[in-house]
């Protein structure tokens, strides 16, 4: 199994570092890229802008997606990914601070594969993310390309 | 032809004849007749018995307070007397008594026609209008006086000759029947009273008839003429008052239908809404003084024009639309609202009704119309629609503040649960990172204040959420159905009963616990009491948790008991605030925000809730749920 890459789309860099280090510490050892916002995020998932002939077959294993990101919202990226033939078959979990109930049932409308709030206790946040990643990379099973 | 000629004809041919008569009569008594009938002399002097009395009931009937009655009166006597004796005369079989009785009629009779000379002043004192009593009472009294006095009473008659005491008492009467009748025909003359020739007529007749009364013999020709002259001027009197009451009655009639004519021009002119006759062609015939007054014209000038004329152009089309169906005979009436205008060019709003009258099957004859002003109605409903159309106006703007209000809030709610969990999250993140990263090189203190921070962030993250909750829970839809509330509460219990397996508690949850309301909201209210229950029931080694109804006053009232730590009674109304708490966090974990929830949710089912506890003895919480199905589905509709 190839160990594919983590895209993270998170505009807070607090909350990009502590990601990061909950990773590590959940032992999720797959390389992490970030984009800082929605239109970046896009950008370099579709080849555009500054990632113009990027291989775009190089897709990540999972996207942790933000919704509330400067530019391009979340819901957007959310909607460009979900209805891109290639890339919907990408698992899309949003990683968010809102527990508003709509915003779970639109993520989830939208063919998210999973919503989860980030705690406030770090400790909570590592087991979290060390969960998710353990299923998302290494238990699900991933269509072979 | 005058009144005058008439009565010169009258008078004249009246005179013409008593003269003829009265050669007739002499003629008569030359032929030397004899005929005896007592049945046809006995109906004879019935008939003149009768209508005698007849003529002076109807004098007294009619007449009396007549400026004529003094005259009347005096007739009217002479009449009584006439008649009663006439009825003695009638009836009695013997020749002798009943010759006397009818001369002495006669005589008393034209002896009370003299009072017609007297003053009229005497004529009407009391005396005189007791009179006829009187009269009856002497004329009976005469004739059983000459029923007992026949035998000294000189014969009447002799080979059927009258004695002269007989014949010059009946020529005493002929004149003074005679000097009456002059009294009538002068009135007669003077006041053209028909009244007065006929009375006069009779009593003329009655002098003649007294006046041959000499000339004739028992059962002859000219005995039997003058009876029968007698029988005619009853018979005359009769025929006029067949005319008199003919006349009476005509003028009655005319009188009634005067009055419904009054009447009825009277409503037309007087009622309160405008009434008007139009010609099919549309010009008025006839118009009140409401109609008038509605327009604004005077009845010269209305006449002048049509409803076409006055009528608003807008409403004319519909208006001539009802009256061609009315003229083609498809409907019968109409109603309408439309507009005049005001003879000074306002408009007036009138409710119009009208109806068809026809002159025969095809012929319209004229249209009745009535007008009621309803301007103050229009302008009363166009104020009412321009205060309706303000009011909706304003409550749409402040429907709109309202809903500017609300996004900004639910804008805000995002922000919070958003954007201030970030920095608390980074709080206690790097706070985590430090204790992991660099323990060993702090001291104690350091990592004690570390884990402070990082408790401190996890505390305002809950009230924050806590928060979010509180504002959901008052803003979300309510569904309410029937639900069973026992079952929901075994298993929040269970739920506890998991989490903390070692305590000893014993749970009593009621029976029928069913209610109508929100079962989501009814479950955080019954978790956030069996939460509080079981919480405040941690320091007692044992412990009983009630949760059951009572009826009180026809309401169910709901419940949850328990006998922990309870609270005092003082502080009773801190207890459904937000952020009040009555124990120390290091008693008790919570942030005081369950029964603020508990009491939000239960006044949006319109009900109540209140507490009641003692200091370790334990709290009970009491709460009702203003829904029912029924009425809850009078709302809906």
């Amino acid at each position: 199994m190839t160990t594919k890459y983590i895209l993270l789309v998170e505009d807070n860099p607090d909350d990009v570092l502590l990601t990061r280090r909950a990773l590590t510490k959940g032992h999720i050892i797959n390389e992490l890229r970030v984009m800082e916002d929605g239109a970046k995020a896009l950008d370099y998932l579709f080849g555009k802008g500054e990632f113009k002939g990027r291989d775009t077959a190089d897709s990540p294993g999972l996207i942790l997606l933000d919704l509330k990101l400067p530019k391009v919202g979340g819901f957007e990226v959310l909607e460009a990914i979900k209805t891109d033939p290639f890339l919907k078959r990408v698992p899309v979990v949003i990683l968010t601070s809102s527990r508003q109930e709509e915003d779970v049932v639109r993520g989830y409308d939208m063919g998210a594969n999973s919503y989860i709030r980030k705690p406030v206790d770090f400790e909570v946040f590592v087991e979290t993310v060390a969960q998710m990643g353990m299923y998302w990379l290494m238990m699900n099973e991933a269509p072979t390309e | 032809m005058t009144k005058e000629r008439v009565a010169t004809i009258r008078l004249t041919l009246l005179f013409l004849a008593v003269m003829v008569s009265l050669g007739l009569s002499f003629w008569l008594t030359s032929l030397n007749l004899r005929f005896v009938n007592v049945p046809l002399h006995t109906m004879m002097e019935s008939v003149v018995a009768i209508l005698s009395l007849l003529v002076a009931f109807f004098i007294y009937k009619f007449d009396e307070g007549d400026s004529r009655f003094d005259r009347y009166h005096a007739l009217a006597l002479s009449l009584i007397a006439i008649g009663m004796l006439s009825f003695f005369h009638a009836a009695s079989p013997e020749h002798s008594v009943f010759v006397w009785l009818y001369v002495m009629g006669r005589i008393l009779g034209s002896l009370l026609l003299l009072s017609l000379f007297l003053p009229e002043r005497q004529l009407s004192t009391p005396i005189f209008r007791a009179l006829p009593y009187g009269v009856i009472g002497v004329s009976v009294s005469i004739a059983v006086a000459l029923l007992f006095l026949s035998m000294v009473l000189p014969a009447s008659e002799l080979n059927r000759e009258f004695n002269i005491w007989e014949k010059w008492a009946n020529n005493l009467s002929a004149l003074f029947f005679f000097l009456g009748s002059l009294v009538f025909f002068r009135h007669y003359r003077r006041e053209y009273q028909d009244a007065d020739f006929y009375f006069g007529a009779l009593l003329l007749l009655l002098s003649s008839a007294s006046f041959y009364f000499q000339f004739s013999h028992l059962w002859d020709g000219a005995w039997w003429y003058w009876h029968f002259i007698n029988v005619c001027a009853f018979g005359l009197i009769l025929y006029y008052y067949i005319g008199y009451f003919d006349e009476q009655k005509k003028q009655w009639m005319e009188s009634k239908i005067d009055e419904e004519r009054i009447k009825f021009v009277a409503t037309f002119e007087q009622a309160a809404v405008g009434i008007a006759h139009v010609a099919p062609n549309g010009s008025w015939l006839r118009v009140n003084h409401k109609l008038c007054d509605i327009v604004g014209y005077s009845r010269e000038e209305l006449l002048a024009l049509t409803f076409q004329d006055i009528t608003h152009p807008d409403d004319l089309q519909i208006d001539m639309g009802y009256v061609n169906e009315m003229l083609m005979r498809k409907r019968t009436s109409y109603k309408m609202r439309k507009r005049y205008f005001h003879k000074n060019g306002s408009i007036v709003w009138i409710d119009l009704s009208v109806t068809l009258i026809w002159k025969d099957e095809s012929t319209p004859d004229f249209f009745i119309a009535v007008i009621v002003d309803v301007g103050e109605e229009v302008n009363a409903k166009e104020a009412l629609q321009t205060l309706n159309a303000e009011l909706e106006h304003k409550v749409f703007e402040r429907t709109a503040a309202l809903q500017n209000t609300y996004d900004e809030m639910e804008a805000f709610t995002y922000s919070v649960s958003h954007d201030l969990r970030s920095p608390l999250r980074a709080t206690d993140g790097f706070s985590q990172a430090l204790l992991e990263d660099y323990g060993e090189k702090l001291d104690e203190t350091a990592r004690d204040y570390l884990s402070r921070i990082r408790a401190a962030s996890q505390k305002m993250a809950r009230l924050i959420d806590d928060l979010l909750q509180l504002s959901r829970q008052t803003r979300t839809d309510m569904k309410p159905q029937t639900i069973d509330l026992g079952s929901m509460a075994r298993k929040i219990t269970a739920e506890l009963s998991t989490q903390e397996p070692e305590r000893a508690i014993n749970i009593i949850i009621g029976e029928g616990l069913n209610a109508y309301a929100d079962p989501h909201l009814m479950n955080v209210v019954l978790t956030n009491l069996l939460d509080n229950a079981w919480k405040y029931t941690s320091l007692h080694s044992h412990a009983v948790i009630e949760f059951g109804s009572m009826i009180e006053n026809g309401e169910i009232i709901f419940y949850v008991r328990d006998d922990g730590a309870g609270f005092d009674m003082a502080y009773v109304d801190q207890l459904f605030k937000p952020f009040h708490r009555l124990h120390s966090a290091q008693e008790f974990l919570g942030n005081g925000i369950g029964l603020t929830m508990v009491n939000r949710i239960i006044k949006r089912h319109f009900g109540r809730v209140w507490a009641q506890g003692e200091v370790e003895k334990g709290a009970t919480i009491y709460f009702t749920l203003g829904l029912n199905s029924k009425n809850q589905s009078t709302q809906e509709h």
